[in-house]
């Protein structure tokens, strides 16, 4: 992989919210293709940094470029060019709740591309089944669907345009150990198939260590390590080494050198069937 | 990872690409399809309605060449893999790379599904049929679960009649600020200008028959018996009626109502009662309230049609004054504010699981709480005339 290939970076970034400063003078890269992990203890800002990167609240200071375009200066036709491009998948779905599954998937496309109605629905039905969710799902509304089939959807919605980037917030939790595995897998081929690089903030690190690339943490205002687990293991910060040397840190990386031993190939999406 | 290296600018839109195109080819070996351009979403339409050409359904291909293809994506390649399927003799696909390779074995899965039939839609006059049996039966349900939830109501009034101790104080005064003191200014306004309004018609009207002094007599029964407590009911359903049904809502759609009830919390003690009892405690407050503002809005349009001042207005009033439409305009008002709360309240727990309910079903709180108030309204005049009073 080329790594001089960065797709979104951040510059300088600060926050604050009166005088509590949560984001002081940050930077981040993130690499085309890979699957960064956004790791830091609760209230340490990480979903305050995810929305400062799409945007819906700029940062107090500093610069924020995603796909080569300085956010900050941004004009209308720059902002439909990224907003097509990137898809994002919030902690809960936020699917509109008046829209069935098909009709919210359909949302984007109806937005940006002009394609007729049969197209439309054989889109979101490939996204349906994409997402790991069975054909019939698409007719639900919001209300009708459990939590992890939200994300799902909600997922879907996100993968409607073939976006180069997808930002996912805690995609994991509230999902059952099964569920959250098949997840993973499912982001792996997705990654794959699609040429997806992805940013997901997560508590969960069995995800960590089966999906992503690189973990970024964040800790004491600023992105204290970054670089994939076996450097973050020899990094000299207490809040990292609590945090992979903990118990549940401990068994995750046991489970994960258990099973990278006999690892199979990864399925292909689709198949999933739970 | 090494795959991985795909030219930045290929993988998105493929800006400055040509459009997706297709044909047919002869080759030496047979018909081939040949695919060129950025088959990707947003370009997609330039291509579809050639897909469904009659003539390229009709060839017998060999194979669907996408080597020319420059940048692809799971819609492109979801169409191609139909259009493949739909080719008897299952023709070969001939593909670039290795990304060509993935998205298809992606898209493959689900492509090929024949589209889930839709039902067929019976005749119109079934469907209407359908239609207005399904209201009437919905209808028919929602009614009685409002009778129920009023009678559950009214069993919990009698419950704190024998206990009083248990009333939320706090929570009542605290309602009874927002549904009365907070809805003061509105209805003196309103009820202000109805007055003038009836006076100012009332003494062109009488004027024709040179009765305009009986004015005074139409302002009294009008505002007194009726309009007062009409408008202000309707006034406080609108505002209040919908603030129930809103807040309780939200607090069902956030499981909140069902986490009271795990803690043993009656909702209908602590959500419905303080709600309700401020209302039916305040309306009538509010409508005393109206009925001075429409006298003084009358007295004044009666001072500037007729001249008469309003020491005179209020002499003359007091002369013919029949105080039993003050009483029944007085005494419907608990009654209403009865109705606004229940169904303001009933409402707001019909919320299910979506916000998008919330909104729904405040709209229809405020319907049907105006036009209970306007039946029962209609029900008491038919009464009172019974009576003679
Ligand atoms: N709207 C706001 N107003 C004031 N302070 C805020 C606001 N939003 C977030 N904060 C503060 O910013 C800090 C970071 O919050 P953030 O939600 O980003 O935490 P987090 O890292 O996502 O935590 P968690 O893992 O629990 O989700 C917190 O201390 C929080 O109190
Ligand atoms: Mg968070």
């Amino acid at each position: 992989m080329d790594e001089s290939e960065i797709i979104v970076s951040l510059r300088g970034v600060s926050n604050r919210f009166g005088s509590h400063v949560v984001h002081e003078n940050l930077d981040l890269d993130i690499r085309r293709g890979e699957i960064l992990g956004l790791i830091g203890g609760s209230g340490s800002g990480k979903s305050v940094l995810l929305r400062s990167i799409l945007w819906l609240r700029p940062p107090d200071a500093g610069e924020v470029t995603v796909l080569g375009t300085p956010l900050r200066q941004a004009d209308e036709r720059a902002w439909r060019e990224i907003r097509r491009r990137w898809g994002v998948l919030f902690q809960d779905g936020a699917l509109f709740s008046s829209l069935t599954v098909t009709e919210n998937i359909q949302v984007p496309l109806r937005e940006f591309a002009a394609l007729d109605k049969r197209t439309m629905n054989d889109i979101a039905a490939l996204k349906i089944v994409l997402s790991g969710l069975p054909r019939e799902a698409g007719a639900l509304h919001p209300e009708e669907l459990s939590g992890g089939m939200r994300k799902r959807a909600g997922l879907a919605r996100a993968l409607a345009l073939d976006p180069a980037i997808l930002f996912l917030d805690e995609p994991t939790a509230g999902l059952d150990p099964i569920g959250a595995g098949s997840f993973d897998e499912l982001l792996l081929s997705l990654k794959e198939a699609m040429g997806l690089t992805v940013c997901m903030v997560t508590h969960d690190v069995d995800s960590l260590h089966t999906v992503c690339d690189r973990v970024a943490v964040l800790a004491d205002k600023h992105i204290a390590a970054i670089g994939t687990i076996e450097e973050l293991l020899q990094v000299d910060h207490p809040w990292i080494k609590e945090y992979f040397s903990g118990p549940r840190g401990r068994i995750a990386a046991a489970c994960h050198e258990r099973s990278t031993a006999s690892s199979a190939p990864y399925r292909k999406p689709g198949e999933q069937g739970e | 990872m090494a795959e991985q290296t795909i030219d930045m600018q290929q993988h998105f839109a493929g800006d400055g690409e040509r459009d997706p195109d297709i044909t047919t080819v002869s080759g030496p070996d047979g018909v081939f399809i040949s695919c060129t351009g950025a088959w990707v979403v947003l370009r997609l339409h330039k291509v579809v309605a050639k897909l469904r050409e009659p003539s390229l359904l009709a060839a017998r291909p060999v194979a669907i060449d996408c080597t020319a293809i420059s940048s692809l994506d799971t819609a492109g390649a979801l169409l191609l893999e139909r259009l493949r399927c739909g080719y008897s003799g299952n023709p070969a696909m001939r593909l670039k790379d290795r990304r060509q390779q993935d998205l298809f074995a992606t898209v493959a899965p689900g492509a090929c599904l024949p589209e889930p039939l839709e039902p067929d839609s019976p005749p119109p006059f079934v469907q209407f049929l359908n239609t207005l049996g399904g209201t009437i039966i919905t209808q028919f349900h929602q009614t009685k679960s409002l009778i129920n939830f009023l009678g559950a109501f009214l069993l919990s009034l009698v419950g704190l009649l024998r206990h009083p101790g248990r009333l939320r104080l706090t929570s009542l005064a605290y309602h009874m600020e927002l549904v009365g003191l907070a809805a003061v200014p509105i209805v003196a306004l309103l009820s202000f200008l109805i007055g003038v309004v009836v006076a100012y018609m009332g003494a062109q009207q009488l004027r024709l028959f040179g009765a305009e002094i009986y004015v005074i007599n139409l302002v009294e029964i009008t505002t007194l018996r009726e309009l007062g407590v009409l408008m202000t009911s309707i006034v406080v359903a609108g505002r209040s009626g919908s603030a129930f049904t809103a807040q309780i809502g939200a607090m069902q759609a956030n499981e909140e109502v069902d986490a009271m009830r795990t803690m043993g919390l009656d909702p209908m003690r602590l959500l419905v009662q303080p709600r309700v009892v401020a209302l039916i405690l305040m309306l009538p407050a509010l409508v005393f309230l109206s009925d001075i503002m429409g006298l003084l809005g009358g007295a004044v349009a009666v001072k500037a049609s007729i001249g008469l001042g309003i020491d005179a207005f209020a002499e003359r009033l007091q002369a013919s004054m029949n105080l039993n439409h003050f009483y029944i305009g007085l005494g419907k008002a608990p009654v209403f504010a009865l109705i606004i709360g229940v169904v303001g309240c009933f409402q707001g727990f019909r919320v299910t699981g979506s916000s998008d309910s919330v909104g729904r079903l405040t709209t229809q709180a405020v319907v049907q709480a105006i036009f209970l108030v306007i039946v029962f309204d209609a029900a008491f005049a038919v009464f009172f005339a019974a009576l003679g009073v």
